[in-house]
């Protein structure tokens, strides 16, 4: 046992010294961190961006006005097209916002068609657990006909949704979905909104601007191989929103003037028939 | 077959060491999906999830600036909540401009409400446009200690 206390007392001091020596470089690294940044100012990577809920777009377009138009959103037969992770987790954003649309117009048929759509899409890709956690479906059939109820289940829906990619470390999926989810409700509005003049709405459909640049801020920042495709197809639709975004960052460094003036979004026919043409292209391109 | 035992040995102390330093920098008290399900409960039945975010971060031995840029629909009710597990106070306040920005307006702070056991702070905005939230993170010898905050934004329908 003499023998052996040496090489012990030579293990542990070791295993001390291994551990302490990772402290040193935590250290270091500060160190070269603070010589960097000596000021309070955020940096790129301090910065992050959140977005709209699905639910939220088609309530506050459904709000402009925005009527239901039956067979423009994706069938739930499509559903088998959808092989690869990438594409599944584009068209799961696709359903969730036909899925709002629905629900907002009280198609309740179609809603559970979709609901079970997602149920199945959450299998192939692990999350499964959200539909569990929030019992969607059952609550879903009985809540039938109550508006309000059924936009409180998609919106638990969302939370469960948000709170699993985040447990599990794939919440950069987020901004994926929400891809699909956004081009679809652009989709929608811009199709319907094609045969009747609604001032509001084309409003609401401009407004988008600030959504499409924090996606693309999200996309380029967590998912710029995977979403290579949709990142350049978005950023070619930006140039509708251009006079918008213009506005808006000459608004953040303006530094003299106490009255601001807001930017008013609003779109002309045209612009919005030249928007409405690309953004069925991209939706083309993602649910085929 | 000594050898053997005298590594095993040597192995958990390496092992036990290890544990201890990780559990210095693990998250604490943050119990994200808790903390989410408590704010949400504060959205009431006017309000309805829209989206959150968790800021997680280190105290460092220099004051820090998160920022988180929130896209608002004009005209909209918004409600913004926010659940904080930190050992040591963090400002939050929400602004109009990025911190970039050379001139900005300060909507909202905590900072008169830091005192106390306070860990749940809600804002409603009166003009709902693109807003800047920010969490100013002091400085602290305390290099190991951790700390999230929990944003979680609600809209009216």
């Amino acid at each position: 046992m003499k023998k052996r206390t040496p090489y012990l007392l030579f293990f542990s001091i070791l295993s001390l010294f291994l551990c302490s020596c990772g402290n040193e470089t935590d250290t270091e690294q500060l160190e070269i961190t603070e010589k960097i940044d000596s000021s309070l100012v955020v940096v790129e990577d301090d910065i992050s961006y959140t977005l709209p809920s699905p639910l939220q777009i088609a309530f506050i377009f459904k709000q402009a006005g925005l009527p239901y138009q039956a067979g423009l959103t994706n069938k739930p037969e499509n559903i088998n097209n959808y092989v690869s992770k990438y594409n599944q987790k584009l068209n799961f954003g696709v359903y969730t916002a036909d899925l709002a649309y629905c629900v907002l117009n009280k198609q309740s048929q179609e809603a559970i068609y979709y609901l079970k759509n997602l149920g199945q899409m959450s299998e192939k890709l692990w999350m499964s657990n959200i539909f569990q956690t929030v019992n969607v479906l059952t609550r879903f059939e009985k809540n039938i006909g109550n508006e309000d109820s059924l936009a409180t289940i998609i919106s638990d829906m969302q939370l469960s949704m948000d709170n699993y990619l985040e447990e599990n470390g794939v919440g950069n999926n987020g901004s994926i979905i929400f891809a699909g989810a956004w081009v679809e409700s652009m989709y929608i509005g811009s199709k319907v909104i094609e045969k009747s003049s609604n001032e509001k709405l084309l409003g609401r459909i401009a407004e988008q601007a600030i959504i499409l640049d924090n996606l693309l801020k999200l996309l380029r920042k967590n998912n710029a191989d995977e979403a290579a495709e949709i990142i350049t197809d978005l950023e070619s639709l930006q140039k509708h929103f251009a006079k918008f975004l213009k506005e808006e960052t000459e608004n953040e460094e303006e530094n003299e003037s106490e009255v601001e003036e807001e930017v008013v979004y609003t779109f002309s026919k045209e612009e919005l028939q030249s928007f409405g043409k690309e953004i069925e292209a991209i939706r083309k391109k993602i649910i085929n | 077959m000594n050898t053997i035992k005298l590594f095993t040995l040597a192995l958990v102390v390496f092992v036990t060491a290890t544990a201890g330093r990780v559990s210095l920098q693990s998250d604490g008290d943050c119990d994200a999906t808790g903390m989410k399900n408590q704010a949400k409960g504060l959205l009431d039945n006017d309000f309805k999830y829209d989206s959150s975010k968790i800021t997680r971060f280190a105290y460092k031995e220099k004051e820090q600036l998160k920022e988180i840029e929130v896209p608002l629909f004009i005209g909209e009710k918004y409600r913004f909540i926010f659940n904080t597990a930190v050992p040591e106070n963090v400002v939050i306040s929400i602004y109009d401009k990025p911190s970039t920005a050379k001139k900005r307006k300060l909507l909202y702070t905590n900072k008169e409400e830091l005192k106390g056991n306070k860990k749940i702070y809600v804002w409603e905005p009166q003009k709902s446009r693109k807003m800047y939230v920010n969490f100013e993170i002091p400085k602290s010898q305390n290099v190991d200690s951790r700390g999230c905050i929990i944003f979680l934004l609600g809209y009216k329908i």
